[in-house]
């Protein structure tokens, strides 16, 4: 309900803290980081929410001349039902959260890639993203899988400190869902697998673990599968929002090893950084350029500066609309934050055609 | 500038459908596209959780 103009005292509107507000070029985003969800909102009321915070309600609708007082009313009630918010007579209490984003480790994320021909010294490897401070890896591989070698790599990992290891194996006679579901089940730190080149796709409910096994029928067989921009991909939490403001949400942190031992920022980029063979993670950490990509923000890059998904969105700086543009919006994203709308590929348009500004 | 207030009923402010927040996965299969739901595990998932259990023990 909406507070009654009243005295000197009247309630204003706040936004909890968790609660964030992005503005798109034709709608914004109201991001509840706590919660892990976003509901679409109007540039109005985006605007009411920024220009406009403490505010009362008669103030709000005064400042637009009592113009929009019905739809005033509705977005606030809005913001009520959906527990975005709360009335309260001292909005300074309540200050929002500190988005400055740190990590104490050098490396927080990693992705290594097998295929059929990848002689990989998994020990080795892990030892060194261990001592990088390493959290999360992603293992790709990109063949049939013997369960041996996901054991090999498992057990490599065993007494390290990361915290998630997410399985992407390729369909072997050996990877049947009792076999994976062992194997998550001995190594703790298995989040999720996903076996791709199944013959039918099918999802197993989660085990005791918690852990989800995917078995897809898509062939994963290159790092080129990988860039895709869709909302099933957002992250919609505060660890994320945060980096985001100000580091890029896919290269930051992370260092990657091919399949054929190539030290690169993600498996897909160019660059080489050096091989296994005669390099080490922590040497190719070392060199200048390899955390220059780090630092590119969705503020940064066009079209996406201008996207209400661009703090929950994972980015991809491999593949890009321009190649010669790192500034440049990913190949693989569909969405025009102008129109708001998703386009399949084929049917983006050229960028000469996209508008730069935003229509109002 | 002051932006005209839409209203929230409006098509474009309603939540993403399942179908929209499904996932085209892998690049490669095109006859016909498969879309997936994504997954959200959160920490809370399972109510009851066995804390005897140690995955780096066993």
């Amino acid at each position: 309900m909406i507070p009654e103009a009243g005295g000197g005292g009247e309630p204003v509107f706040a936004l909890f803290a968790c609660c964030i507000p992005v503005k798109g070029a034709r709608r914004s985003t109201l991001c509840d980081v706590q919660r892990g969800s976003f509901q679409f909102i109007p540039n109005g009321l985006y605007e009411i929410l920024t220009e406009h915070a403490g505010k009362t309600a008669a103030e709000i609708k005064a400042a637009y001349d009592h113009e929009y007082d019905e739809e005033i009313d509705e977005y606030l009630e809005f913001l009520l039902r959906h527990e975005f918010g709360f009335w309260c007579d001292d909005p300074a209490k309540f200050p929002p959260l500190d988005l400055t984003w740190e990590a104490p480790e050098r490396i927080t994320n990693a992705i290594l890639d097998v295929d059929a021909r990848s002689d990989h010294d998994y020990a080795r490897i892990l030892a060194e993203l261990d001592d990088l401070g390493c959290k999360a890896l992603e293992v790709r591989c990109f063949h049939g899988c013997a369960l041996a070698e996901l054991r090999a790599i498992l057990e490599a990992a065993r007494y390290g400190r990361l915290r998630s290891i997410d399985l992407l194996v390729g369909d072997g006679p050996e990877l049947t869902p009792e076999a994976l579901a062992d194997l998550a089940a001995r190594h703790g730190r298995i989040s999720s697998v996903v076996v791709h080149s199944a013959p039918e796709a099918r999802r197993l409910p989660p085990s005791r673990t918690g852990v989800v096994v995917e078995y897809r029928t898509e062939r994963i067989d290159s790092p080129s599968c990988c860039g895709k921009v869709h909302p099933g991909y957002f992250v919609v939490e505060l660890e994320t929002f945060a980096e985001g403001q100000r580091h890029n949400t896919c290269l930051n942190r992370k260092i990657s090893v091919d399949a054929r031992g190539e030290i690169r920022n993600c498996p897909s980029m160019a660059r080489s950084f050096g091989n296994l063979r005669e390099t080490s993670l922590h040497s190719a950490l070392a060199h200048r350029d390899f955390a220059a990509l780090w630092s590119i923000n969705k503020d940064q890059i066009d079209i996406c500066k201008d996207c209400e998904f661009r703090y929950l969105c994972t980015d991809c700086r491999a593949y890009l609309k321009d190649e010669r543009d790192l500034y440049s919006k990913p190949s693989k994203c569909a969405y025009d934050p102008y129109t708001a709308e998703w386009r399949s590929p084929a049917e983006r348009p050229a960028p000469a055609g996209i508008p730069k500004g935003a229509p109002e | 500038m002051k932006k005209r207030m839409e209203r929230l009923g409006d098509e474009l402010f309603q939540p993403l459908a399942e179908a929209e927040q499904s996932r085209i996965t892998g690049g490669l299969i095109k006859n016909p596209p498969q879309t997936y739901t994504a997954i959200t595990i959160f920490e809370t998932y399972d109510p009851a959780p066995d804390s005897t259990r140690d995955g780096d023990n066993e």
